[in-house]
């Protein structure tokens, strides 16, 4: 951005040299020296962003529907008998390794081993084992695919949250979302590429920070949008009483005739940025109310989601604005079920979380489909990391609770040209390690991006001189899992 | 120029050198070579541009050597001479070259053998005219048409040799790119589509009709099937003993290895699929789709099948950009499909701007349109004659919009409509089912909430196969699903003198039903809930249930309004709070917002204000004196964390607050056994007192009691308000 204002700066005396002081070609000769690129067009600058795919796209849009506090996998997807039949012996160092723990179970002077409270069934054409906790979600078994050796490399919440959004673990990169309206711009004008949506559970919860949905070092105009549940969804969006809407119509023309003028005077970028984000609310003034609006939704529907849908706030209530707001052309919308965070107690609050997810995210995928749009959006269903096959503090015969693990979790994920009814990788008997096809973060964004039409190797922007990714310098496409 | 004995050396060599090539060229096949004969004849592809140029230049001299003006030239007859006989020596030791090097393996036969022989022909016909040309008879015309029969040897030569390192058609390859179309995954063979191209990659160029290698041919299946020298090439079921496999498997640096190092290697899925397929035994003409889809081959092939470039080309041009981006809208977003297509994708947004004209407009790029989404948009069948006119339509979504179910009529002759999408029309069984003879190219049809009735479109759907439909989950208006409970929608259920108790429900057209004792609520006896009806003066507990038509009654859910009739001008908190539950400090204790449970996770703390090291000691003022005769607490209980009530509260009052009386002292109940948190109100009344100075004290209870893990402790108490009548 210094660069694009330094250019500016340098246009603007070069135009002054040229027209009113005369002085030719050295004029130019001297912006260059000032400014080497500024002869070599786009090439060693930033690369040329069209919104336009790399190649052909598979999914237009995404919704991830992210299971924040890392749900465990071993009581939803990944099924391990041997666990339970293992009941209370010690983890074997040998499986263990050199896996560094956190500081909650480090000082713990047994790792008993721990299977699932609650049965596992096989569901579908690909009989995947499925728990007992996500009913709904074993029905719609043959429309997604599940993977069961996703890995990473944090084990505490804010770095594997911040690691999984944008690819790295600080927090100063752009969220996944940013990247898309980046590199695919929005597809409806009326509203932002990039929405949020914030729900909570009765488990023990970690937090979310709009650290999460930053634009990073991209324009501030790819920066998540959060709409909350109360009265206002999107926070000052409604004009103050007694304004009306050629008002602001007005105020909006005026203030661009000085935003222009600064622009010009200064050139930084960010005032265009505030110019479209102004005229962006205008529209979205009239757009969000509609798409907010649920009490039009057939009884049908309702049961579909299940009655807490009409509930603001709820995750369920999400999954159906969501829908929505896919529907209407929002790139990617995020969601954060909060309340996955078992480190105790985990029977009983993993029951109530399942409950509240299980029916509304099957319903989402249900709903996609009859509406023919399953093919073109991407869903994404699941946490940071996985926890650990060990208990947790005391280990009883009907409570136990699971510490965080980065080694394998699972996930799964539909539509968007992903492989429906199938279940991908595998980890070892004690559901400790991956053993077969492992995916990791990094692997998983290329294969997004994919999804996308999006080349994860060109999606680029410098900064600070250095050309960053979303997968940074690695990542590999999952090819296993495409249609 | 030239000396004399030299020029005898070189033309013996020349002479010797074309005998050595008749020669080998008669006896190649008794041949062998030894080793250091090699690196010689790999020079071949570096020397034959010599020859090429020489032979040009010279054949050139020697077309215009006859005219009159150089015939009397001696110096430029001879030098001629002298470059006619450099240029045939090259060309002579370049074909011995590359006679040696065509004793290496792999290449492809035919081009070999006429490269070999139009270049030793070129070699002795280029002597000969060394030879001859001092001759008498050697005219001017014999010059020429010499000359030119040369240059066309040495074009047709080049030409083959070209195509051995290049490959054949190198320079106009991009004109004759082929449009390669991958086989989809359910017509793929097992044989033709997986096996056979591995084949026709990696191996044909030794294993031809041509070449035959090792006397085995993999052009064709017999030949295939018949192996070669070393017998067959595999032993069907037999991976581990077969020859096929055994020769790919072997390190690359074993001399046996298939394909010979140097040559384009098989990847470690293509020795898979072999392997898989040798072991398996499947008979050639099996389509992979007809494999389970766990099969291992099954797996494999998927795989091998997407990792061809599924490139879609559309033969039309593409639009004018200035046109595009004139017509894109806020409304009407047109995207290009990808970087380098020409197709595009149109969505139309904002249903209450749309107008017919949106569409026609379109025309004007009507080529170039391959999909179209009308979500909600009010399209109509008028507009639908319009839609027809987009021949490249590939899908379309008119979910929810006015059309009609005989509009579809008008979809016909959309030739490459693949993807149809109507959900919330009502639709005609008939009408569908003459629209789907008419257009064969629909592959997916979403009808959902179009009306359809199960039987009906069953019958559609054994019609056409082909097809697939999409409608939902079936079934949902009669399957009886539980309501969520009622919630209490005053802004507060906290109140100063009087409520007007608001129940509420998420969905419309509920019922609820509603006690304020412990009778069981049902759906017929129980009181109905109407609005403006309950007038509440007290705290009170409410007990509620919903019914609905089509639903199961909710679970009953406990509520609770509290009033709080003296709020407090000012509260003095005068000791410290537990460090996990500083709440809102002071001001907790009014502020009308009440905790949930889990208290104990940092997220959900927020509305508590805890006290375990020390006693909670509160002050409250009011301006003016107030009577009050009760003080209750709303306290959290969750023995499994060892939070219990306070062991002992202690209300103070007076008119100035160093002058206080004890007003009354209680000891609240403790829970006395584990079990699940609640919540609850604790009373602590006095005689009516009136005064401006309230001191609450609260102290947590100082020994957990013996059936708890932490007996003996102090506990923790969690308070989140307060409430003074």
């Amino acid at each position: 951005m210094d660069k694009k204002i330094l250019e500016h700066a340098l246009t603007y005396n070069r135009r002054r040299f040229l027209s009113q002081a005369s002085l030719g070609i050295g004029t130019v000769a001297l912006g260059s020296l000032l400014m080497p690129d500024l002869f070599k067009g786009n090439e060693d600058g930033q690369p040329r962003i069209s919104g336009i795919p790399d190649f052909a796209p598979k999914a237009k849009r995404v919704i991830y529907l992210f299971q924040n506090g890392a749900p465990s996998q071993l009581e939803s997807f990944d099924y391990k008998p041997k666990l339970t039949n293992l009941f209370g012996q010690e983890l074997p160092d040998s499986v263990r390794g050199n896996q560094r723990l956190t500081g909650m179970t480090a000082g713990q002077s047994s790792f008993p081993l721990v299977g699932s409270f609650t049965g596992f069934k096989q569901y579908g054409q690909s009989g995947a084992w499925i728990s007992d906790l996500f009913p709904y979600t074993s029905k719609i078994v043959d429309d997604i695919c599940i993977i069961r050796s996703m890995h990473t490399e944090a084990i505490n919440h804010d770095p594997a949250l911040t690691f999984l959004q944008t690819g790295a673990q600080q927090g100063n990169r752009p969220s996944m979302g940013a990247w898309l309206s980046y590199g695919l711009g929005s597809e409806n004008k009326n509203l932002p590429a990039f929405t949020v949506l914030l729900s909570r559970g009765i488990g023990n919860g970690q937090g979310v920070y709009s650290k999460l949905w930053t634009n990073g070092f991209l324009d501030s105009v790819h920066q998540g949008v959060q709409f909350s549940s109360g009265e206002d969804p999107v926070l000052y969006l409604k004009d103050p009483k007694g304004m009306k809407r050629e008002d602001r119509r007005d105020l909006l023309d005026n203030l661009a005739q000085l935003n222009e003028l600064s622009y010009e005077k200064l050139g930084d970028p960010e005032i265009n940025a505030k110019i479209q984000q102004y005229e962006m609310a205008y529209r979205m003034q009239a757009a969000v109310p509609e798409i907010m609006d649920v009490s039009k939704e057939p009884d049908s529907v309702v049961k579909l989601y299940g009655p807490e849908c009409l509930i603001p706030g709820t995750f369920a209530a999400n999954c159906l604005l969501a829908r929505k707001l896919s529907e209407n052309g929002v790139r990617f919308v995020q969601l954060y079920h909060q309340g996955w965070d078992q480190h105790g107690n985990l029977p009983y609050e993993i029951t109530k979380q399942a409950l509240d997810v299980d029916q509304a995210s099957a319903a989402l995928v249900t709903d996609l489909k009859q509406r023919g749009l399953l093919d073109d959006t991407l869903v994404i269903w699941g946490g940071e990391f996985g926890r650990t096959n060990y208990s947790q503090g005391k280990l009883t015969a009907d409570n136990y609770g699971r510490d965080h693990h980065p080694r394998c979790f699972s996930i799964w994920m539909a539509g968007g040209g992903i492989k429906p009814g199938m279940v991908y990788g595998e980890t070892d008997e004690l559901g400790y390690n991956v053993i077969k096809n492992p995916v990791h973060v990094n692997d998983f964004h290329a294969t997004v991006l994919n999804q996308l039409g999006l080349d994860h190797e060109k999606l680029i922007f410098k900064h600070m001189g250095r050309r960053f990714r979303l997968t940074d310098v690695a990542g590999n496409v999952v090819k296993d899992i495409l249609t | 120029m030239m000396k004399s004995t030299l020029k005898n050396y070189l033309e013996n060599a020349l002479l010797f050198g074309n005998v050595l090539l008749l020669f080998l060229l008669l006896f190649e096949k008794n041949i062998e070579l030894p080793n250091w004969f090699q690196p010689i004849g790999r020079l071949h592809p570096m020397l034959l541009h010599f020859p090429i140029v020489l032979l040009f230049l010279s054949l050139i001299f020697l077309f215009f050597r006859f005219k009159l003006k150089f015939l009397a030239q001696e110096d430029f007859q001879r030098f001629v001479s002298n470059l006619l006989l450099i240029s045939c020596l090259s060309a002579a030791f370049t074909a011995l070259m590359g006679l040696f090097l065509s004793f290496e393996s792999g290449y492809e036969a035919n081009t070999i053998f006429w490269h070999k022989y139009t270049g030793a022909a070129l070699v002795f016909l280029s002597s000969g005219i060394y030879w001859i040309k001092n001759q008498d008879w050697f005219s001017n015309k014999i010059a020429q048409s010499s000359g030119i029969a040369t240059l066309l040897l040495l074009i047709v030569a080049s030409h083959y040799g070209a195509s051995i390192t290049h490959g054949e058609n190198f320079i106009l390859a991009s004109f004759y790119e082929k449009n390669q179309e991958t086989v989809p995954f359910e017509e793929a063979i097992i044989y033709k589509d997986l096996i056979e191209p591995i084949f026709d990659k990696k191996c044909i160029s030794c294993h031809n009709s041509g070449k035959a290698k090792g006397e085995l041919i993999l052009s064709s299946v017999s030949s295939m099937l018949k192996g070669g020298e070393n017998g067959l090439l595999f032993e069907a079921g037999h991976p581990e003993t077969s020859l096929l496999i055994h020769r790919i498997f072997l390190p690359l640096e074993e001399k046996e290895h298939m394909p010979p190092k140097g040559k384009t290697q098989l990847t470690a899925d293509e020795k898979t699929m072999l392997r898989l397929w040798v072991q398996k035994n499947t008979p050639m003409n099996v389509k992979l789709a007809s494999l389970p889809a766990n099969d291992s081959i099954s797996i494999m092939g998927r795989k091998m099948l997407a990792q061809e470039p599924k490139a879609v080309k559309y033969d039309f041009k593409k639009a004018d950009p200035d046109k595009v981006d004139k017509l894109n809208n806020a409304n009407r977003v047109i995207s290009q499909m990808f970087r380098d297509s020409p197709a595009l994708d149109v969505s139309y947004f904002n249903s209450k701007e749309f107008y017919s004209e949106d569409i026609i407009e379109l025309l004007e790029i009507k080529e170039q349109i391959i999909s179209l989404h009308f979500n909600k948009i009010p399209v109509t069948d008028s507009d639908l004659k319009t839609i027809s006119k987009f021949v490249n339509l590939n899908k379309l979504n008119l979910n929810f919009s006015k059309i009609s179910s005989r509009g579809l009529a008008d979809l016909t002759n959309l030739k490459h409509l693949k993807s149809l999408s109507l959900a919330g029309i009502k639709l005609k069984i008939e009408d569908l089912s003459s629209f789907l003879s008419q257009n064969k190219s629909v592959a997916t049809l979403s009808v959902w909430n179009s009306d359809l009735d199960e039987s009906s479109l069953n019958d559609l759907k054994k019609k056409f196969p082909l097809v697939e439909f999409i409608n939902g989950r079936a079934g949902l208006d009669d399957l009886y699903i539980q309501l969520n409970s009622p919630f209490i929608a005053n802004k507060s259920n906290i109140f100063k003198d009087s409520l007007v108790l608001e129940l509420s429900h998420a969905i419309k057209g509920v019922d609820v039903r509603y006690t304020f004792d412990d009778s069981e609520i049902d759906s017929l006896k129980s009181n109905q809930y109407k609005h403006g009806k309950i007038i509440l003066r007290e705290s009170k507990q409410i007990k509620t249930r919903a019914f609905k038509k089509g639903w199961l009654g909710s679970e009953m859910v406990v509520l609770n309004v509290y009033r709080n009739k003296h709020e407090p001008d000012t509260v003095y908190l005068l000791s410290k709070l537990n460090r996990v539950h500083p709440a809102n400090g002071a001001l907790t204790f009014f502020d009308k917002q009440l905790g949930k449970f889990n208290a104990n996770s940092p997220a959900w703390a927020n509305n508590w204000a805890g006290f375990q090291a020390n006693d909670m000691e509160l002050l409250i003022f009011y301006k003016k004196p107030v009577l009050a005769s009760k003080i209750s607490f709303n306290l959290l209980i969750e023995p499994e964390t060892a939070i219990f009530a306070p062991g002992i509260i202690e209300i103070w009052g007076g008119s100035n607050e160093k002058n206080l009386k004890l007003l009354n002292s209680i000891k609240p109940k403790q829970p006395i056994k584990d079990g699940k948190p609640y919540i609850e109100l604790i009373d602590c009344a006095f005689k009516p007192f009136s005064g401006n100075y309230f001191k609450i004290i609260a102290k947590p209870l100082k020994a957990i009691p013996e059936w708890h893990p932490a007996k003996g402790r102090t506990a923790l108490f969690l308070v989140d308000e307060l409430f003074v009548n």
